[in-house]
């Protein structure tokens, strides 16, 4: 999986972050989402999501979709963190600013 | 929310999500984009033409192959060199560098009249700026204008364009339509339609667009080459029935030539209808509750347009002339109509003929386009100055004329801008540069004049402006050395 670098979960926490790097085109987001599902499925509790984005370049619109899905399902929580100048655009241009916690 | 609302939404959050990828794409894979449609919009221009004619019923569906191939090649050429992404100019001398950013999704509003032709243009033009597009077409345009959609989408997609950069709607209605156009998250409305319509998406409170009706005036000068002026008069007016709101509405001559124009007329299948046949064809093309054209008339041939009259016209009839004494509400005749069906007038001379132009032009076509013929260049300029139009033809058919590339160096266009006159913020060929938002960096580059000149010199009221202008052209004293 190129575009994501691993999932850490840090039980004690109960958060689940997930970094992603490179550009995360229609076939990647596709990949990171499956991958990222079959992670927080396999963990015995709810717990936080978080997606660090520090070495992303390109956000392609599917994965802002697998973004608001999982903001929405994530029972314990979603949170997009590290972003940069350029990506932190993209988000705020698709009006998701508003609905999710981006930092 | 009601159904055209909740489907308003699930539109433009796609288009949304397109918009926030597409504004990470530079100009190089933008125009990889653009080409792709371009050529799958001509590959498929027959289909696309027979499929327009075939659902609306208007027109002539060779003439719309031949709007297709204007609407992918000649726009696709007059665009495809245009800076639309990044830095698009630097002035090292002003400081200023000017940087495109795309505008956002918009609504693309397609007429009944031109429907594949209009669906392509809105789209490439739009995806060059980078910009989503939902089409909304008119319903009697519905599954021929997704047919173009469909296309150009594959093709994008193909070429590496964001998912939902090209929407369209299945089910045309009022209710979605305006549900769409007043959204938040629509940055511009760019429609094409009739004046109710474009009067709806001025009022959205979404920046619009909007390009209404036109009211051709043609002025055969009596310095023309009339063979000519007549030869182009019907190839513009009769091209695709008349569709295109750049057509010729009214011919106007002077006596000295009036017997020749309509000589040259009748010799090439243009039939003078008599009083009582004005009137017959007058019920039929105007709607005698609003005064506006019948729509079952638009885009008929003349044959047909006599038939649905009740007259009889010689078989080789292409083109219908109404003699007409004025313009105005009184003669139905003297408005907007979008068939083969013109109306004639005589006046004794180039100051009445002038005049009625004048009346013509500001009989429902204010801001549009105004034609003339002649071979007199101060009466050329005369008819410009005087004309209320963005475009002012000259010795060229008004339809191909006014929308560029063919006949003249304007910008290809399906979308005329028709200034204030026509509540519109441009004059202009609409085109993708009418579709980014331009950020400037602005470098310090100091006005000497306005920095060495203390402040205290205008708070002083003894110092008049002749001091303050200097008393040569007002533009600046001593500060500019």
């Amino acid at each position: 999986m190129d575009n994501i670098v691993r999932c850490e979960f840090d039980a004690e926490a109960g958060v689940l972050t997930c970094f992603f790097r490179g550009r995360l085109d229609a076939p990647a987001s596709e990949a990171a989402a499956a991958a990222v599902a079959a992670r927080i499925e396999a963990l015995a509790s709810p717990a936080r999501v978080v997606f660090d984005l520090g070495e992303v370049v390109y956000i392609a619109s599917a994965f802002l979709r697998f973004c608001l899905l999982t903001g929405s399902s994530a029972a314990a929580g979603f949170a997009i963190v590290n972003t940069s100048p350029f990506t932190k655009k993209v988000f705020t241009v698709a009006g998701f600013d508003r609905v999710l916690d981006i930092s | 929310m009601s159904d055209a609302e909740v489907m308003a939404e699930e539109l433009l959050a796609r288009a949304s999500l397109a918009a926030a990828e597409f504004n990470q794409l530079d100009q190089a894979a933008v125009d990889r984009i653009v080409e792709a449609v371009a050529r799958a919009a001509l590959e498929n221009r027959i289909t696309l033409a027979r499929l327009a004619w075939e659902e609306t019923g208007k027109g002539v569906w060779q003439h719309k192959v031949l709007k297709n191939v204007v609407a992918a090649l000649l726009v696709y050429r007059d665009i495809r060199h245009e800076k639309t992404a990044g830095v698009i100019s630097e002035d090292a001398e002003t400081g200023i560098i000017e940087i495109a950013q795309p505008l956002g999704p918009i609504l693309g509003i397609i007429p009944v009249t031109n429907p594949t032709s209009t669906v392509i243009f809105k789209i490439l033009i739009s995806l060059k700026a980078r910009n989503p597009i939902i089409i909304s077409p008119h319903r009697a345009a519905v599954e021929c204008c997704a047919a173009a959609a469909r296309v150009c989408s594959a093709a994008a997609l193909a070429a590496g364009a964001p998912e939902g950069c090209i929407q369209w709607i299945t089910e045309s209605s009022r209710e979605l339509t305006h549900a769409l156009m007043s959204h938040p998250r629509l940055a511009l409305v760019l429609a094409t339609g009739g004046p109710g319509l474009v009067r709806a998406a001025y009022s959205s409170g979404t920046p619009a667009i909007g390009v209404g009706s036109g009211n051709v005036p043609v002025f055969v000068e009596k310095s023309a080459d009339i063979a000519f002026a007549v030869e182009n008069i019907i190839l513009s007016k009769t091209f695709d029935n008349g569709t295109i709101c750049a057509s010729e509405q009214a011919v106007v001559v002077e006596e000295e030539t009036a017997a020749r124009v309509r000589s040259e007329f009748e010799r090439r299948g243009g039939y003078f209808l008599d009083p009582e046949q004005t009137v017959r064809v007058a019920a039929a093309a105007v709607r005698a509750d609003t005064g506006l054209m019948n729509p079952a008339i638009v885009g008929q041939s003349a044959a047909r347009i006599a038939e649905m009259a009740g007259i009889d016209v010689p078989a080789g009839t292409v083109l219908l002339l109404a003699p007409q004494e004025e313009a105005g509400e009184e003669y139905p005749l003297s408005g907007e109509i979008l068939a083969p069906l013109l109306a004639f007038y005589v006046r004794p001379d180039f100051s009445a003929a002038l005049k009625l132009c004048i009346d013509l032009n500001y009989r429902g076509g204010v801001g549009h386009t105004a034609s003339i013929y002649s071979e007199n260049e101060s009466r050329i300029r005369e008819f410009a100055e005087l004309m209320n139009a963005g475009r002012i033809v000259v010795n060229t058919p008004s339809s191909q004329g006014a929308v560029g590339g063919m006949f003249n160096r304007l910008p290809v266009s399906f979308t005329l801008g028709c200034g204030a006159g026509g509540k519109n913020i441009t004059t202009e060929n609409i085109t993708a540069r009418n579709l980014i938002n331009i950020k400037r960096v602005c470098r310090r580059r100091e006005n000497r004049e306005w920095v060495e000149t203390p402040a205290e010199k205008y708070l002083n009221g003894a110092v008049g402006a002749d001091e303050i202008m200097g008393s040569g052209n007002g533009e600046g004293g001593e500060a500019d050395g």
